[in-house]
């Protein structure tokens, strides 16, 4: 009786929390859908052209005219980051899109196909990630010269082996569950026990990475905009945004700040967004 | 009689680090058609992987595999799919042998629907084989965790007995579940053994339920077949020490 008692106390619990984390997962996925809107229809958003340049209205602080300034060759600052939302989300998705393709793509393969081949890749995996995944990117930039595409590329190079990694353990330890011997019995094919019976059950950790990793990204990619290694001027992007203000930080800093609060909300909402679709995911998984 | 299944010198060693161990150690049985072989013996003995090397989801290092006379130990993955109609298996834990994202209608579906049996038709086999095995047909639309233990395994049964396999492997079928349940399931596979004429391989520790449903017993140890027999002959008088220490242990 007492134990019967204990386990109602307890599943009660554990039901307020999960209305809690639906709540959340609600909330921050429209915040992140407002986010999305305003990228996809930037163009149609700002109040100014954010590439007209007036030197006569350079360097302006806010003021009802320019809510958050202008910069240096007077262009405004609130559309420039609006229009910089499209370059840096739709970038960071792209990114993330591709890497958690190309990383599960390679770790199911890995991982179903096992022998050498899976050794051969998993080893250089390892190298990559052993290596520092920045100043490889840099060099890789560097290679490829600049431009936000080249960027793209550069980090997913090095950002591919953790979906792998991740891809690949998921596959190990689901492969050998009964369930995937019966589809074997039931004289499905690899591709249909890939699939049906493999996917579904191992996506769950990696929607959780890739939805935390679009915050690490962004970061990433605005990183080497800001060396110049990414978004070329006169692109409005908040890495290279930032970049050019920089050297202004205490005479006119609301040209750094603009961006960089812009690049503050979104990684944080982006992450935000993972963390609670990770509570939202994880009980299940792990039933 | 004729054999269902034929099994000669079977061997398979698995490599744990440096040391090797054989799990199965060179075994020969055969199945008459409509038999029902018990397979005995502690945990670790083999008795698993000798089901994976029948059911060739695992490779075997030796031996020869003949399934109604036909050669199964090396054909390829496109040839396994035809024997597969004809051998299937039930797995010791019900829940872990269904996917848990999948209703179990359509576990059930999914071998017809593999051999090109057009939808509509594989749902109404599959109610079909639910209902044969005391599931009604509202359990096609539940997930595996929406079901108790005993359901999920009769829905495996239904799964395994849907496209009429001649041979029946059933892994500890009943080990997860509690003793009322275990003869309800041991009954069920015993109707529709004598119904079909299936023959069966019954892997189980639990000499009690060999006794009551097997014509005939093989005792495993250390991966080689020590004792066979009628259950009555292994329990009443055992020729090996082991046989003895395991009645023992059980009785
Ligand atoms: N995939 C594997 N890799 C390495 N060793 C394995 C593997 N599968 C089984 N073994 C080993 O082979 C031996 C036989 O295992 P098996 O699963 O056939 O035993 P079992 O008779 O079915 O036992 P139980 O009654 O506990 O199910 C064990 O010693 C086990 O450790
Ligand atoms: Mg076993």
């Amino acid at each position: 009786m007492e134990m019967r008692l204990e386990k109602s106390i307890t599943v009660r619990k554990s039901k307020l929390h999960k209305d809690q984390t639906t709540i959340k997962l609600y909330v921050f996925s429209a915040l992140v859908v407002v986010l999305l809107l305003i990228a996809v229809f930037a163009s149609q958003l700002v109040p100014y052209d954010p590439y007209q340049q007036d030197l006569g209205k350079a360097l302006l602080a806010p003021d009802s005219n320019h809510l958050l300034g202008t910069d240096r060759y007077g262009r405004d600052l609130l559309s420039r980051v609006i229009m910089g939302a499209q370059s840096t989300i739709f970038s960071s998705l792209l990114l993330v899109a591709i890497i958690s393709v190309i990383g599960t793509s390679i770790g199911v393969f890995c991982g179903y196909k096992g022998g050498k081949i899976d050794s051969i890749i998993m080893r250089i995996s390892d190298v990559f990630l052993a290596f520092p995944g920045m100043v490889f990117a840099i060099a890789v930039a560097g290679v490829l010269g600049g431009g936000i595409m080249n960027a793209v590329v550069a980090l997913a190079c090095i950002s591919w082996p953790k979906f792998a990694r991740l891809a690949r353990g998921q596959v190990l330890s689901i492969k050998n569950m009964p369930y995937i011997s019966a589809a074997k019995l039931s004289g499905s094919k690899p591709a249909k026990i890939i699939f049906k019976h493999l996917l579904p059950n191992m996506m769950g950790p990696i929607l959780v990475t890739a939805t935390l990793d679009i915050g690490t990204m962004m970061m990433e990619l605005a990183g080497l905009s800001f060396l110049g290694l990414g978004a070329m001027p006169p692109i409005a992007e908040w890495g290279s945004m930032m970049s050019n203000g920089r050297s202004m930080l205490q005479t006119s800093p609301w040209v750094i700040l603009a961006p960089g609060c812009a690049i503050f909300i979104t990684v944080m909402l982006f992450n935000l967004l993972g963390d609670t679709v990770r509570d939202v995911l994880d009980p299940q998984t792990k039933k | 009689m004729s054999a269902v299944l034929e099994v000669r010198n079977l061997k398979k060693a698995y490599q744990k680090g440096k040391t090797e161990i054989v799990a199965v150690d060179g075994i020969s049985f055969e199945i008459n058609k409509g038999e029902c072989l018990g397979l005995v013996g502690e945990s670790g003995c083999g008795k698993s992987t000798t089901a994976k090397l029948i059911t060739r989801l695992t490779a075997a290092d030796e031996g020869e595999i003949f399934l109604n006379g036909k050669e199964i130990t090396h054909v390829n993955t496109k040839e396994l799919r035809d024997v597969y109609k004809d051998i299937q298996m039930i797995f010791q834990m019900p829940l872990d042998s269904f996917n848990p994202r999948i209703r179990l209608g359509e576990s059930v579906m999914e071998s017809m629907i593999n051999q090109g049996m057009k939808r509509r038709q594989a749902k109404a086999r599959a109610q079909e084989c639910l209902a044969n095995c005391g599931l009604s047909s509202d359990f096609a639309d539940r997930y595996p965790h929406q079901v108790s233990g005993g359901e999920c395994q009769r829905a495996s049964i239904a799964r395994a007995i849907a496209n009429k396999p001649s041979l029946l492997i059933c892994d500890e079928a009943t080990s997860a579940l509690d003793v009322t349940i275990q003869s309800q399931i041991l009954k069920l596979l015993g109707q529709f053994q004598q119904k079909m004429g299936m023959s069966c391989l019954l892997i189980c520790h639990d000499l009690a339920l060999v006794q009551e449903v097997c014509d005939r017993v093989m005792v495993m140890f250390n991966g080689r077949i020590v004792e066979e027999g009628t259950p009555d002959e292994i329990i009443m008088n055992p020729r090996e020490e082991y046989t003895k220490r395991l009645i023992d242990s059980v009785l």
